[in-house]
């Protein structure tokens, strides 16, 4: 990605053009299971394990994963709505939660987040403005202020504030109320928006068109995305770069182009070949993957896809694959991929997808 | 199928933003829905009128509900002067019942509503901060449930002493666990609400989330519980008199009344029930209030 589609910088912007809007490094975060006499720990859940990417201010970031894979937990991680056990954020340059560096209740100005349930996300009991209104309020605008900026907001989502103000969520269409929760998300004026299956939960044509919203509000707003789905052609439209999790850990991660066209972990290609096709050609007939994905309780050891993966080897039981530039990318792609044994190295790179 | 950029043009509204309702507020729609329902409507009224006559029985009635003649004891109903009758030490009924629903409806509500703040407020604390918090606050509060109610209030009342102040102790210390359960329960679950979530992710503090977020939301399905109690707490009230540990003769109570007038059951039957109706007709009316009120704060049920 060059460097002259980020020009326009941020007011607050402190670390420059170069400096990723977010890096995060080393994420973890177990859940206990407890359990019998006094809750005992008697088991632990690996939800995101050891997780590292960095976000450019102004793309989209697209992760990708099943159900299950820790995609959620890392949004609310970034969040800090639930303490992470280790790792590190730096947001532009600044050491999140260090007393140096950035609070966390700073960063989650400039951070905000979309839930994918739009009903639970809004309070019954408030009108729509009002809950636009309530982040402002409580960092201290006056309430006509707050509720001014809420209309406003309410105008730039597609809805208008004079009829659609002082209703209540479950007035609201499935779509209108995810126009709300975009509205309430920009109303603190962030600059890195987490869009957690922020559409899966809609048809197709009201998806498609807050799809195209969250476009104009990139543009409009100088955004940058963190695009949460397990939709992989919503994903492909809207990302510059993909991230795929599985199991709690980053299995392939490069520019959306590269990781489509060229997918180098097998899981990836497992994933795009599961994908629904409309072309006739490309119809398959065989479950790409089978079963479900292993107990994050008890993940395998080395590798935590083997157990499903049709390539695996010895080496895969024994040892734990590290993130490394992928095999068939341009040395300076940032095309990564977790695997001993990538697809381009064993030939199988283009075979079905 | 995610081509829609090309054929998206800003100027048309896209189909899901068309208006489908006029708005309303959520407390206008429960006032409007409680207007029509004509059950709950007809019970307001009837509390209304109890709580009328209690509150100004020096008013409705001509007498001094400690006045009494023995000339006149356990008239019938419909007696000149007493139209209602008169009890066992010729007093009339209908100036004690008055004087009584004063100090029954006390002794129903007031337990109730201290029972809401305790009680609420420990569930609403249980509920938020979870985890071991809520362990030790649930736990202790499942000590009190082992017991009966009615003998939970009973033993307290008998260690505190007769009278109405240990009677509404009593009935207090008794509401708190369910209420705190309650509010648990209803706290709980909105916790898991993304809206929650988002609120803190706005940067609110557990307080502002609490303010402006669960007590909105929880006060429905507690306050709907609460009412519920008020006629279980009458009840009790009125049978801790009955027993003798509540209100003490001769200040009138319904429930005292009904223990003194038992003995008359075979001379004056409808007289002596008269007691036992009123406190049947209250606890049926706040019940009813309460199934009511909950219908008419569901927003799913009315469109």
């Amino acid at each position: 990605m060059s460097i002259s589609r980020l020009v326009r910088l941020d007011p607050r912007d402190r670390g420059g053009a170069a400096q990723p809007l977010l890096i995060v490094e080393g994420l973890r975060k177990y859940f206990p299971v407890r359990g019998g006499l006094f809750y005992r720990r008697i088991a632990t859940v690996h939800a995101v394990d050891d997780v590292s990417f960095t976000v450019s201010k102004g793309e989209t970031l697209g992760i990708v994963g099943e159900s299950g894979c820790g995609k959620s937990t890392t949004a609310r991680l970034l969040m800090r709505l639930i303490e992470p056990d280790a790792g590190e954020m730096i947001f532009d340059g600044e050491m999140v939660g260090s007393r140096t560096g950035i609070a966390i209740n700073e960063m989650r100005r400039q951070m905000q987040m979309v839930f994918q349930d739009s009903y639970s996300s809004l309070n019954p009991r408030l009108p729509i403005a009002e809950s636009i209104a309530y982040g402002p309020r409580i960092h201290g605008m006056k309430r006509a202020f707050a509720r001014a900026r809420a209309e406003a907001l309410l105008a730039q989502v597609g809805l208008d504030p004079g009829r659609f103000a002082r209703r209540y969520p479950h007035e609201l269409s499935g779509g209108q109320r995810q126009r709300v929760n975009l509205a309430r998300a920009l109303a603190l004026d962030p600059r890195l928006v987490i869009l957690d299956e922020a559409v899966s939960a809609l048809d197709k044509s009201i998806a498609a068109q807050i799809l195209n919203l969250l476009g104009e509000l990139k543009e409009r707003f100088n955004l940058t995305y963190l695009f949460i789905s397990h939709d992989l052609d919503v994903v492909e439209f809207l990302s510059d770069r993909v991230l795929v999790m599985y199991l709690g850990k980053i299995v392939e991660i490069g520019p959306a182009a590269a990781i489509y066209t060229h997918p180098q972990h097998p899981y990836t290609r497992a994933l795009l070949a599961s994908k629904p096709t409309l072309d006739p050609d490309r119809r398959t007939t065989q479950a790409p993957l089978t079963g479900d994905p292993p107990n994050p309780i008890d993940p395998p050891s080395g590798c935590r896809f083997r157990s499903r993966c049709v390539f695996a080897a010895p080496i895969c039981a024994e040892r734990v694959p590290h993130l490394a530039p992928a095999p068939g990318g341009r040395g300076n792609s940032g095309h990564l991929v977790a695997c001993h044994r990538p697809l381009a190295r064993i030939g199988g790179a283009e075979a079905d997808v | 199928m995610l081509d829609a950029s090309a054929s998206s043009t800003p100027s048309a509204p896209p189909a899901d933003v068309i208006a489908t309702r006029v708005p309303s507020g959520y407390w206008r729609g429960v006032a409007r829905r409680l207007a029509r329902d004509p059950v709950t409507l007809g019970v307001s009224l009837v509390l209304a009128g109890i709580v009328t006559i209690s509150a100004f029985a020096p008013v409705v009635t001509s007498g001094h509900p400690y006045a009494g003649s023995v000339l006149h004891r356990l008239e019938p109903i419909g007696t000149p002067g007493h139209w209602l009758g008169t009890d066992e030490n010729g007093r009339d009924m209908w100036t004690r019942l008055c004087y009584g629903g004063r100090l029954s409806l006390f002794a129903g509500v007031a337990p109730v509503m201290i029972a809401l703040f305790v009680g609420g407020g420990l569930g609403l604390l249980a509920g938020y901060a979870g985890g071991i918090v809520n362990t030790i606050l649930m736990r202790l509060m499942d000590v009190f449930y082992a017991f009966p109610s009615v003998l939970l209030a009973i033993a307290i009342c008998g260690l505190l002493g007769n009278g109405l102040g240990n009677a509404v102790l009593a009935l207090s210390v008794v509401f708190v666990p369910p209420l705190a359960r309650i509010t648990e329960t209803v706290v709980a679950q909105l916790r898991r609400r993304d809206f929650i979530e988002a609120a803190r992710a706005s940067g609110s503090t557990a307080f502002q989330v609490i303010r402006h977020h669960m007590l909105i939301n929880a006060l429905g399905p507690v306050l709907v519980y609460a009412t519920s109690l008020i006629s279980v707490s009458i009840i009790l009230a009125a049978g801790l008199s009955f027993l003798g540990l509540g209100v003490t003769p001769p200040r009138p109570e319904w429930g005292v009344m009904l223990n003194a007038l038992r003995e008359a059951i075979y001379v004056q039957p409808y007289v002596a029930a008269l007691p036992g109706l009123m406190i049947f007709l209250t606890s049926m009316c706040f019940n009813l209030m309460s199934d009511g009120l909950r219908s008419a704060m569901d927003v799913r049920l009315n469109a």
